[in-house]
């Protein structure tokens, strides 16, 4: 149990952890998002309806995903941080919120690139992908006041209750698309219920799910070392 | 009335001072020495609890009344130099008002707007809280700035009536020194009495 | 001397941004030559806009003068509560600028045609809002001491959108004059939520400022 915890108070102990399973994690990472994104583009079945354009959800679902789960993630590091004082707490923060912007855009550009084909347009202003533009404003405002104060105390502290009220609105882009009527389609799988989509084109989705997992988790344990030699720098 | 225990602070990788260690009572004053950027102001601000120490702990015991004075001047410019009295002393009466100017030399009228006052006589309208009220601990952070010498005996003299009444002070000063009983010098981590 | 006194004789941060309310909801109808059909819809999204940016004028210099000339510094070290300043000068800002502009809102409601009854409610619904916002903006105030409005705006702006989306509702029960007791007992309830949460937040990182 010891094991466990030590590299929460202990930043050394976070290092060598890190360096150790980062190459697996990666690795894996890759392997699995290659097989749902080969498995997905190219021997899914076509859509009755949308055509080869559906492809883009092996991209876009994945990325939607993870961008409001990574604010979670954040979220409960904040948390830890404020109430544990757990020291790499800021750090894990931080670098999920570096991660969490990339993919919250590309889950808004890849969303943009789905919209001309299947609706005819880039952009609407609908309450899904309102929220989510709001999401990725948050990140940002969560990059800026970190990197606006040279305290690291300071900036520490205010991002961390900055992301804790911010989780608000995760739950409002969650229901969004049931509570409001939007263009935006509601949810197609779901842990609670029956997938509304084929297995054929469901599995090559898990797999891709998952494998974005493991490779933005690898990512994230990349980006906390870049941050921590970014530390110890100034 | 004050412990310090291992008091440090640092700011990112730049530490101030570490391992400080004294203790206070009452009826004393506590001269802060050091050169620029030594720290003087953030101590007095740990001390009165307004900063946190990165390590140590400061102990006050009680409830005693303190009041922190630092190089900022808190007179609001769109208050008359009257409002800006009773803010600072909410108990104070307008007789209060011209007995302190008249004891300071600050002859300005109650109704003229504090923007037009110069540095100096915003800093003596800011020090009649000392002159005012009595406080059991006082963190003075270069109280003499912009003084003229008669002030700065009569603000000498008060703070010697403070102590003499049973109150701590803690004061740091380039200029004026007071005689303090007890002087910490923070270029050199002295506790001198 | 009290926050009220104290934000009533600093004259131009209450009367700003009412002159400025007044001044957007009269021009408008005016500078976009909008036909009375059209009003009721244009006042909806003009009321909007109009409470933001009142709310983000109002707020943006809150706490910046006594963070600048050391008030604050003062007013921790005699161990009184910010907490409390601040939830003092929340009231203050909702007095001297939420109020008279929910009166003004009323009036111009009124004016425009978009209710023909609900006064109280209409009132009262938009004092809440204009309230909410402040608490919010108020709150990016706070994170931006010193840093500049435009930090404190990016921070909050999404801490926005579930009062702009009840604000939402409430415009569109107000203009079929269908603005219920419980919807404004929402209001109510989310403004004092907003006045409480923020007031201890805004004070907290207030504290972390000074540190």
């Amino acid at each position: 149990m010891r094991n466990l915890l030590l590299p929460l108070v202990s930043v050394k102990e976070y290092i060598a952890l890190n360096q150790k399973i980062y190459p697996f994690v990666m690795l894996f990472g890759i392997f699995l998002i290659s097989i749902g994104w080969i498995t997905g583009l190219f021997f899914a079945p076509v859509d009755a309806i949308q055509g080869h354009s559906y492809r883009i959800i092996y991209i876009h679902v994945p990325m939607a995903i993870f961008s409001q789960l990574i604010y979670w993630f954040m979220a409960i590091w904040s948390f830890s941080f404020l109430v544990w004082k757990i020291k790499i707490g800021p750090l894990m923060t931080i670098s999920a919120a570096y991660i969490g912007c990339m993919v919250t855009f590309i889950a808004l550009f890849s969303g943009s690139i789905w919209g001309i084909p299947t609706w005819g347009t880039w952009w609407q202003w609908d309450a899904r992908i309102t929220s989510t533009f709001i999401l990725f404003i948050m990140y940002v405002a969560l990059l800026t006041v970190n990197g606006s104060f040279q305290n690291t105390y300071k900036a520490d502290q205010i991002t961390a209750w900055i992301t804790l009220i911010g989780v608000i609105n995760i739950p409002i882009i969650k229901k969004s698309v049931d509570w409001w009527s939007t263009l935006h389609q509601p949810a197609s799988i779901s842990l609670a219920s029956e997938s509304s989509i084929d297995l054929s084109m469901l599995i090559p989705l898990v797999i891709s799910i998952l494998g974005l997992g493991l490779f933005l988790f690898a990512l994230g344990l990349k980006v906390s070392r870049l941050l921590l030699l970014k530390y110890e720098e100034t | 009335m004050i412990t310090a225990r291992n008091l440090s602070y640092s700011i990112n990788k730049n530490t101030l001072f570490t391992g400080l260690n004294f203790e206070c009572k009452s009826c004393t004053v506590f001269q802060i020495l050091g050169s620029n950027g030594s720290g003087k102001t953030t101590l007095l601000k740990i001390l009165s609890g307004i900063t946190q120490p990165t390590k140590g702990e400061v102990e006050i015991i009680g409830y005693p009344k303190k009041i922190f004075l630092g190089h900022k001047i808190p007179i609001k410019d769109y208050l008359t130099n009257l409002q800006n009295f009773s803010f600072l002393n909410p108990c104070a009466s307008v007789k209060d008002y011209c007995s302190y100017c008249e004891a300071v030399n600050l002859g300005v009228s109650k109704s003229m707007y504090s923007s037009n006052l110069s540095f100096g006589q915003k800093k003596k309208l800011l020090l009649s809280k000392i002159f005012q009220q009595s406080f059991d601990i006082l963190f003075l952070d270069e109280p003499f700035v912009g003084l003229d010498k008669k002030t700065i005996n009569l603000v000498k003299d008060r703070i010697i009536q403070l102590k003499q009444n049973g109150a701590l002070v803690f004061i740091t000063s380039h200029q004026e020194t007071i005689d303090g009983d007890v002087v910490i010098d923070l270029d050199t981590r002295l506790i001198d009495q | 001397m009290n926050e009220f006194q104290k934000l009533f004789y600093k004259t131009r941060n209450w009367l700003g941004p009412n002159l400025i309310f007044v001044m957007v909801m009269i021009a408008f109808p005016l500078s976009l030559n909008i036909y009375s059909a059209e009003l009721e819809t244009s006042f909806e999204s003009i009321l909007v806009i109009a409470l933001l940016m009142i709310a983000f004028i109002s707020s943006e210099g809150i706490f910046n003068e006594d963070f600048l000339d050391g008030s604050f510094e003062m007013f921790i070290s005699e161990g009184r509560s910010l907490f409390q300043l601040v939830m003092e000068k929340f009231c203050a800002y909702y007095f001297m600028v939420s109020l008279p502009i929910s009166l003004a809102a009323l009036a111009f409601a009124l004016a425009n045609g978009v209710i023909k009854d609900n006064y109280l409610l209409t009132a009262s619904g938009v004092f809440f809002v204009n309230t909410i916002f402040t608490s919010i903006f108020a709150f990016g105030s706070a994170i931006s001491l010193n840093k500049g409005a435009i930090l404190g705006i990016i921070s909050v702006l999404p801490f926005s959108m579930p009062a702009v989306i009840v604000f939402g509702r409430f415009l569109d029960n107000l203009s079929v004059s269908n603005i219920s007791f419980s919807f404004l007992e929402l209001l109510a309830g989310l403004s004092i939520m907003s006045f409480l949460i923020f007031a201890w937040l805004s004070s907290k990182i207030i504290k972390l400022h000074l540190e």
